[in-house]
């Protein structure tokens, strides 16, 4: 009669991630590996070709645009992070320290944004940062303006307008992690002699690395696989990999090419990711004393 | 934050040497106070007790002294400096918190360091006053453990060690022991008490435990409601309580309400007579267990006739609930082995009026 329960202490969890575990199979993995097989195939427009051929990965390697793309593409991902943890970071805190009644409808307001059409989004910025839009027209009738600014495909409209859709990310990474955090500590290192600064600098923020990793680490990833936007905010003027990739695939149906490209871009941000949490788990431990060094 | 420490020397050549001093107190959250007008003073190198039931206002007292919670009136002196207003990184005092609050990334050399650091002392003074410190609380072989990895009692002592080490003038304990077990817990007690000897600092210690208050405090406050009821040495408050409340939450005892006549002898609503020359009037008596004797072995008989209602074994004496006259009083005696009393078992008792005490109706 033990035997049974045994085999079912293993079998039941089996059986509940089934289903998950099937979709991820049938919908990511083998599409995954389909494209990887596209990747490396010579002829550029064919899915159905057949042979083993880095031509792919060299012709991005070989070409400075691709690596210069793939290299603006990471500066933005890092510059949209930053940006989101500058400023989601207080928010997170703050959202963190508030009781939980008073909590639960700013939460609302903060995931609001992720509940909009990607589509909405950029048609909305569209209109504000337009030529006759609503920005430019509080330039020219303040007289800051004499004739209106070029704002969309712009560098700075693409990040303005990732940070708005990913901060979320960062605020809730940041808020959950700083829960978790006992106030009370605040108020023994304030007993302690630190004020406010010296307090966040030494206590808070060291006990909210977790968050501000795990926040850092989505917002980068959703930059730097962004599409939409840099295509829509940026136009033709600024190429981030998303983008080309979609290109690629989508307008000039080169199917190798864009797997390449996606693959390039899976390796180098999943590289980034480790990295990162690497870093997080490497615990930082402050010592005192004569053991400080 | 150094001149307020370093200052501390001019205070001691002032007459006045209160080293705490609370002004009509107050603490209103909405229309309730949690703390109602408590003045206090604390002399230097005191032991000073804040003792009440929970809820009375203690941890609300302690807070304030260390500036997390800010008065809604009166006002808070440290080293005779008015501190009411200021931040608490500005005012002189360490504290032990009820959950210990140890920073869970530092070690325990860390947590020892960290306001010595904040303090900008030189890295050779910083580290002597940690070794220090932890020999003090003997800890110096645990110096690189994290706090996740000490027991209850040590985590307690790194506690009292980080807050030991700024050389506060006023050292705040709530509760230190609420979370250790009761052997421990008397362990603790005699361990702080020697420590905090030893540095000679004045300390306010907040308890709902009266056994903790006694045998630790050089004075007790007894707290309730908000308000202080009594201030007085351990055996002040004991023998000499001000209050009914006072004498209740002291040790075991009856509380009797009745009158006392023109002869001086008080009478119990209940009934029960006893003879003594007090003021005439309303009064409640105070009978602690001991005031009660067995008259010659117990026999029925002799004395005043009581009741067993109940009584309870506790090692070393028998503690025995008794109706004498309809009013419940309270008796702990040793009796010999095998003639405990039972319920409804006689007995003759004798009440001592010597040290009996008798609190006038206000
Ligand atoms: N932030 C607050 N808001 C509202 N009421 C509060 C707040 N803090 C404390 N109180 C109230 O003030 C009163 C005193 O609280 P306090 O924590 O000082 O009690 P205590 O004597 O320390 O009790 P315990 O022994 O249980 O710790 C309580 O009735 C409590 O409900
Ligand atoms: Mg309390």
């Amino acid at each position: 009669m033990e035997e049974p329960l045994a085999s079912r202490r293993v079998l039941t969890p089996a059986l509940l991630l089934a289903p998950m575990i099937l979709l991820l199979v049938l919908f990511l993995i083998v599409p995954t590996f389909g494209l990887l097989r596209a990747s490396f195939l010579s002829e550029s427009h064919l899915l159905d070709g057949s042979g083993f051929s880095l031509k792919q990965y060299i012709r991005f390697f070989s070409d400075s645009y691709y690596s210069s793309v793939l290299f603006e593409t990471f500066v933005d991902g890092i510059i949209v992070s930053l940006i989101c943890l500058g400023i989601g970071f207080p928010t997170g805190y703050s959202l963190a320290r508030l009781s939980p009644p008073a909590r639960r409808w700013r939460i609302i307001i903060v995931i609001m944004p992720l509940t909009l059409s990607l589509v909405v989004i950029v048609f909305g910025w569209l209109i504000i940062l337009g030529r006759n839009g609503v920005i430019n027209a509080l330039l020219l009738s303040s007289g800051i303006a004499s004739s209106p600014k070029q704002l969309l495909f712009s560098r700075p409209a693409v990040i303005t307008v990732l940070v708005q859709q990913f901060l979320p990310f960062m605020i809730l990474s940041v808020m959950s992690v700083v829960t978790q955090i006992d106030p009370v500590l605040e108020h023994a290192a304030a007993n302690l002699r630190a004020n406010r600064f010296a307090t966040f600098r030494k206590v808070v923020i060291p006990l909210a690395l977790p968050g501000i990793f795990a926040g850092f680490n989505l917002v980068f990833v959703l930059s730097i696989s962004a599409f939409i936007t840099p295509r829509l905010i940026g136009g033709n003027r600024v190429a981030m990999l998303g983008s080309l990739i979609y290109e690629r695939i989508m307008a000039e149906l080169n199917w190798p090419s864009g797997a390449a490209m996606a693959f390039i871009l899976l390796v180098s941000g999943l590289g980034v990711t480790a990295t990162l949490n690497a870093l997080a788990a490497s615990r930082l431990v402050r010592k005192g004393g004569r053991y400080a060094r | 934050m150094l001149a307020l420490s370093e200052g501390k020397e001019d205070a001691v050549s002032e007459s006045n040497d209160f080293v705490v001093e609370l002004r009509s107190v107050s603490k209103l959250y909405g229309d309730t106070a949690a703390v109602a007008d408590i003045s206090l003073k604390a002399r230097r190198g005191e032991l000073l007790c804040l003792l009440g039931p929970s809820g009375c206002g203690k941890t609300t007292t302690l807070r304030m002294v260390a500036g997390f919670v800010e008065p809604s009136s009166g006002s808070i002196h440290i080293n005779n400096i008015d501190m009411t207003h200021q931040a608490p990184y500005r005012r002189d005092t360490g504290m032990v918190f009820q959950s210990y609050a140890l920073f869970p990334h530092m070690t325990v050399a860390g947590n020892v360091s960290f306001g010595l650091e904040n303090l900008r002392w030189p890295r050779e003074k910083r580290d002597k006053r940690v070794d220090e410190m932890l020999k003090l609380v003997e800890l110096a072989h645990l110096a690189q453990r994290l706090p996740s990895q000490l027991s209850g009692g040590q985590q307690q002592r790194v506690a009292l060690a980080r807050a030991l080490a700024i050389k506060p003038a006023v050292l705040l304990l709530d509760e230190p022991f609420s979370n250790l077990d009761a052997q421990l817990r008397v362990r603790m007690r005699e361990e702080l008490q020697e420590v905090v000897r030893s540095v000679n600092v004045t300390t306010l210690f907040v308890t709902h435990d009266q056994e903790e208050a006694l045998t630790m405090s050089d004075r007790i406050v007894v707290m309730n409601a908000g308000k202080v009821e009594q201030i007085g040495t351990p055996g002040e408050i004991y023998e000499t309580p001000a209050t009914p409340f006072v004498a209740k939450f002291i040790g075991w005892c009856s509380l009797l309400k009745g009158t006392v006549d023109d002869a001086g002898a008080f009478t119990s609503t209940a009934g029960l007579r006893i003879m003594g020359n007090w003021s005439a009037g309303p009064a409640t008596v105070v009978i602690r267990p001991e005031q009660l004797k067995l008259s010659a072995g117990g026999a029925p008989g002799q004395g005043q006739q009581a009741r067993v209602l109940h009584s309870q074994y506790l090692g070393g004496a028998t503690r025995v609930v008794l109706d004498v006259n309809g009013e419940q009083l309270i008796m702990q005696e040793r009796f010999p082995f095998g003639r405990h009393p039972q319920h409804g078992d006689v007995l003759g008792i004798t009440i001592s009026t010597d040290n009996l005490r008798l609190i006038g109706e206000a």
